[in-house]
């Protein structure tokens, strides 16, 4: 089963003629995904990996009415202007993996989307992935086992280094979502654990953290307060990191004690999540729970 | 990014926000001191321009009665530097008579998303402080709306200052941090004088995301650039992240979220991290080798530490890059510790081995090594 794409979704790519659009598209053809057209504007008429090639959102769903998702991978100054076009195409999930859009723009799309009853992924997002039916995102399928382990992240590689760390435990993931590196982000942890929490096959969730912002402590006091739940175990990353330091990425900053290492652990432990300080004890810790 | 007092003020003051009579000196211009000294009336507030907070604490405001007295204050504070970066602007401005200081922010509030409005009725430098003992009001704006007559009037009343000076100080705050980018945009204090309301310290944070993007932002981004150091500079040009620490280990990965693990494991097994280098995604061999080169450019950095997992990254690539890096610098006193796991990882295996360096598989088993 798993949450957000799986062997239904069919997906449109917007921006399918740059060299990631490209790339991608072929990789999550080899992976199984039902890539069923692309937009590029000015670029309509052509094929990629033999997928259509339309100008704009409109004609691509009106073609094929049942795309239900769309992967955007246009570059940064041009992805907003994208991702209303999908919103407003009535396209409902959209994974936005484009990096370094501006706060603001994200915030007035985020917005939108959430009064148009779109999910965003991303901003900054390596996608989402189901496996082994369905990958929409920039992430190495083979990294990832099916099981029953529900991933959240907001860091790709970390996501990968995760799922690895399961597999070599024998264990696999229902899906995993990057909800996005960057401090606003379409989908929340709250939003991806609820999808969870109603998905019968996921029996834990792993929340991949990070220092800066208040991302962790927003969805630990949400599951503090839920009566009934899913086992949650989290790994943050960057306890060594100095403060006032940009740490790669756009949300991975601390200024004073707000979105430090020990305000996370602590908000998370009193919510009852189990923290792990390796990733070696983080996959005991999920093996210990199942 | 953090801007200039200066530069802020230019912002507020071109949304209307009333500031006092102030300039600029740069290090190397004495003519543009007395031309300035000239122009504004003692008594004076000499202020160094800084990237960040924490200013007065630092001692880095002082004030002068006489022409004299502000000659020696500017003089004082370009000797001086702040958090190692050296004093190159100092402003001359003039001091009034304060009645109240009241402090008034508009930021980005992340999550959730809106737009955070706060007010207190007491500026400063301890303003946290303060906040939390005598309230603060806090309005939350939605970016489709924008600052309603109700809010001007709910802040009118906590702050005990009249509406229509008010409402032009909250539309212009508000309409600041759209044109600019600005993830946090602070006048602290914000004075009540006899002549009237008047921002006597601005403070922002610009999104570096759009330094590039918004033509307003062109000159502030200019100068920030020119002032960059140049492992920065390099950092900015090629596309990776780049920190700064005091160990002698570089810990050098692909993926923020990664390469924070991996420091995090390096410093609980009682390594100590010189360097956090973030290649990003995709990395191409040429951009690994500049990376590399700067981190053997470090006589601090003793030991370096390579975390790779290959995804849209190439294994061979990473290898390739850090190689030729090694050729090229001749450095042999450095200890080199690989882990390299998935695409393309056994051409970057067999390129590392043929110089002598081996690959871990696992990511706990090179942290181990790097350490021992």
């Amino acid at each position: 089963m798993g949450i957000i794409v799986g062997e239904n979704t069919r997906v449109l790519v917007q921006g399918i003629t740059g060299r990631q659009g490209m790339l991608h598209t072929g990789e999550m053809l080899k992976y199984g995904t039902r890539v069923v057209a692309g937009v590029t504007p000015g670029k309509g008429g052509g094929k990629i990996h033999g997928i259509p090639v339309y100008d704009s959102v409109r004609e691509a769903v009106e073609t094929h009415p049942e795309i239900d998702t769309s992967i955007v991978f246009v570059p940064a100054p041009a992805a907003p202007d994208a991702v209303y076009e999908a919103i407003d195409a009535g396209i409902r999930k959209i994974v936005v993996i484009t990096e370094h859009i501006p706060v603001h723009e994200t915030l007035k799309f985020v917005s939108y989307a959430r009064s148009h009853g779109a999910l965003i992924i991303g901003p900054n997002t390596p996608g989402v992935i189901t496996p082994p039916k369905c990958k929409v995102g920039i992430m190495p399928g083979e990294y990832f086992k099916p099981g029953l382990i529900g991933l959240m992240s907001r860091s790709g590689t970390l996501t990968y280094e995760v799922s690895l760390h399961l597999m070599e435990r024998g264990l696999g993931v229902s899906t995993a979502v990057g909800i996005g590196g960057d401090p606003i982000t379409g989908v929340t942890f709250e939003d991806v654990y609820t999808l969870f929490a109603r998905d019968p096959e996921t029996k834990a969730v792993v929340l991949i953290g990070e220092i800066g912002g208040n991302k962790e402590e927003q969805f630990a006091e949400f599951y503090s307060q839920l009566e009934e739940k899913k086992p949650v175990v989290a790994f943050i990353a960057g306890r060594s990191a100095p403060p006032g330091k940009k740490m790669g990425h756009a949300g991975a900053i601390v200024y004073g004690s707000a979105g430090s290492y020990s305000n996370k652990v602590k908000a998370l432990t009193e919510a009852g999540v189990r923290v792990a300080s390796s990733l070696s004890e983080l996959a005991d810790l999920v093996r210990e729970i199942l | 990014m953090i801007p200039y007092e200066f530069e802020v003020k230019e912002i507020v003051k071109s949304k209307g926000v009333r500031v006092e009579p102030y300039c600029i000196v740069a290090s190397n211009s004495n003519t543009a001191l007395e031309e300035c000294l000239s122009e504004i009336s003692p008594p004076y507030v000499v202020k160094a321009q800084v990237r960040g907070w924490g200013r007065a604490k630092a001692g880095l405001v002082k004030f002068a009665e006489d022409r004299e007295e502000a000659r020696r204050g500017v003089a004082e504070l370009f000797a001086r530097t702040f958090g190692g970066a050296p004093i190159r602007y100092v402003m001359v401005s003039k001091r009034l008579g304060i009645l109240r200081e009241l402090y008034l922010s508009v930021m980005v509030n992340y999550a959730p998303p809106y737009i955070l409005l706060l007010a207190s009725r007491s500026g400063g430098v301890e303003v946290e402080e303060q906040a939390s003992r005598d309230g603060v009001l806090r309005i939350k704006i939605d970016p489709f709306e924008g600052v309603r007559d109700y809010m001007v009037r709910y802040i009118s009343k906590f702050l005990d200052v009249p509406l229509d000076p008010l409402r032009g100080i909250l539309e212009g705050l508000y309409s600041a941090i759209w044109d600019y980018n600005l993830h946090l945009l602070e006048l602290n204090p914000l004075a009540v004088t006899e002549n009237g309301i008047i921002a006597l310290d601005a403070k922002a944070i610009v999104d570096d995301d759009a330094l590039e993007q918004n033509p307003r932002l062109g000159e502030i981004r200019s100068r920030y650039e020119s002032e960059l150091t140049d492992e920065e500079a390099l950092a900015r040009k090629m596309g990776f992240s780049v920190v700064l620490l005091n160990g002698d280990t570089a810990v050098i990965g692909n993926g923020a979220g990664l390469t924070m693990a991996t420091l995090d494991a390096l410093v609980s097994l009682g390594g100590s991290p010189g360097l956090f280098l973030d290649l990003g995604g995709g990395a191409s061999a040429e951009r690994v080798k500049a990376a590399m080169s700067l981190v053997l450019g470090k006589l601090s950095i003793k030991r370096v530490l390579v975390n790779i997992l290959g995804g849209i990254t190439r294994c061979d690539e990473v290898a390739k890059g850090v190689v030729e890096a090694l050729k090229e610098s001749g450095r042999r006193d450095m200890k080199i510790v690989f882990r390299l796991s998935g695409f393309r990882e056994e051409e970057g295996r067999r390129i590392l081995e043929d110089y002598g360096i081996r690959a871990f598989k696992s990511f706990e088993d090179a942290v181990r090594e790097v350490v021992r």
